[in-house]
């Protein structure tokens, strides 16, 4: 009888046991439930703000909010591109940079180039991949457009940032590679090229192919990437998510929009050029910039700060090529 | 020899059940450990008040920072967190001398994560392993790769882009902040 009372007793504890495990198991579930809860409660209330509020008290609301966008920001950081990993992304994007620095040189200056990587950091930290680490390299060329390669590697001319006349037409110029690293673009766009070539890679990463073909899809990809650049679709959908970075670190957002206009100004004197000397869609660009800006109801109320470009950049930068 | 003791006088009985409390016991403790919450972003602003609009910055806190939250606000989308923060205070005999400071202050509860933000990894890190993309191109030499070494380098610290910010009056430094966080502007 001792005994069966015994085996009752043991039996009572393992259930316990096995409930405590449970209970220890669902806690921090629960409390993650629970953060995305009020996320996904915020995110409806601040969208009732916009229209109730905005309509009542006759002022312009801004469209956008910067706690939604943190939250949404750490969900889609963790995701990756059709398999690659993130050192997949960042040595593709190092190879391809190998490429720019064989054919272009590269310029180096200890002030310049930590400058750059703030301006891009800053970005970056308000872009939707927050973690992601951004650098910037400088080209001995006076081409007119920052390249943006795949894991958040940014390559900029020297005739680009000639160009630029304050820190926020930098931050535009940069803005548009930063919202490109967010995109992918680049990456995507290595892969249609490797898809094109190469049938074994189709829905696969092309970080799979021999050495050898790899290195040559490469050496291609950064020749077409100079030469054509992003397609027009994809430099407005970059154009419109750079809109959103400078409006939401601070900057001045018509930056983006003088940094094109002097570019132009530049192609008809025809100094360099670039990919963006085969772009017609000059036009479409300016008024896909206009459209975010009128979407996002934004005030001139951004910083331009001339001064600190010309300190740190524009005071550092050789003379260019004759 | 009386632990002995007391073992031998221990009712069987009453053994699962002491087991059972001491388990409960350590859910428990196990429990509170899983309140601590980490800043999932890369920055964030603590604010004065539990509101986008009301109050001012107080502190600005970095990605993995961990908190203790004290309490939440009625429409529970804001917590009151806790966090200790050392900071060095002057240079004595023996060095930088550092101080513990205990820090308060309101954070809105979708900046925070249960988990540490898992960070991507840095290029330091992973600057050449063994099967990368870069040690499987056999014919590249070291010096091929010296330009690279612009693109790995640390960019900079936290503090260093914190005062830029700051120089800059951009991200949590500019004076419109409050206007633009969601809220309502002229």
């Amino acid at each position: 009888m001792k005994r069966v009372r015994t085996h009752i007793l043991c039996g009572t504890g393992i259930m316990a046991v096995s409930c405590a495990a449970l209970l220890l198991g669902c806690k921090p579930r629960e409390s993650a439930n629970t953060v995305s809860t009020y996320a996904k409660d915020f995110g409806a209330s601040a969208s009732r703000l916009t229209t109730q509020a905005g309509e009542k008290l006759g002022l312009v609301v801004k469209k956008w909010d910067y706690v939604r966008f943190a939250w949404e920001a750490q969900e889609k950081s963790a995701e990756l591109t059709h398999g690659y990993s993130y050192a997949d992304e960042r040595d593709l994007g190092l190879l391809l940079a190998l490429e720019f620095f064989a054919r272009d040189g590269c310029f180096e200056h200890e002030r310049l180039n930590p400058y750059l990587n703030l301006v891009a950091a800053a970005l970056a930290a308000h872009s939707e991949r927050p973690l992601l680490e951004v650098h910037v390299g400088v080209l001995r060329s006076e081409s007119l457009h920052a390249y943006s390669l795949p894991g958040g590697l940014i390559l900029v001319p020297l005739g680009a940032l000639r160009v630029c006349e304050s820190e926020s037409e930098l931050a535009g110029l940069l803005a548009q590679a930063v919202a490109q690293c967010e995109l992918r673009l680049t990456l995507a766009r290595l892969e249609r090229f490797a898809a094109e070539r190469h049938a074994a890679v189709k829905d696969k990463s092309c970080v799979l192919l021999p050495p050898e073909q790899l290195q040559a899809l490469l050496e291609d990809g950064a020749l077409d990437l100079s030469r054509n650049g992003l397609k027009a679709a994809e430099a407005r959908a970059a154009d419109r998510r750079s809109v959103d970075l400078l409006m939401r670190l601070g900057y001045e957002p018509g930056g983006l929009r003088a940094h094109l206009a002097r570019v132009q100004l530049k192609l008809r004197e025809k100094v360099g050029g670039g990919p963006l000397a085969n772009y017609a869609e000059f036009k479409a660009r300016e008024e896909t910039i206009d459209t975010r800006l009128a979407e996002l109801h934004a005030p001139s109320l951004g910083r331009t700060i001339a001064d600190r470009y010309r300190r740190e950049c524009l005071a550092h930068l050789p003379a260019p090529k004759q | 020899m009386s632990t002995c003791r007391w073992v031998k006088r221990l009712n069987p009985l009453r053994v699962p059940w002491l087991a059972l409390v001491l388990l409960v016991l350590a859910a428990g403790w196990c429990a509170a450990e899983g309140a601590a919450l980490f800043l999932r972003v890369r920055y964030a602003p603590v604010r004065s008040k539990p509101s986008l609009l009301d109050g001012e910055t107080k502190h600005t806190v970095l990605a993995g920072q961990k908190m203790e939250v004290l309490e939440r606000s009625k429409d529970g989308a804001w917590l009151k967190v806790k966090w200790s923060e050392e900071k060095k205070t002057s240079e004595g005999k023996t060095g930088a001398e550092k101080k513990t400071e205990t820090l308060e202050g309101w954070i809105h509860a979708t900046l925070l994560h249960t988990q540490t933000p898992k960070l991507e990894t840095t290029l330091t890190d992973t600057a050449v392993p063994a099967q990368s993309l870069l040690s499987r191109l056999v014919h590249l030499k070291k010096s091929d790769l010296k330009p690279l070494q612009t693109l790995q380098r640390e960019p900079h610290t936290n503090d260093q882009l914190d005062r830029f910010l700051r120089e800059g009056k951009l991200g949590a430094y500019r004076e419109d902040w409050p206007a633009l966080e969601g809220g309502v502007t002229k």
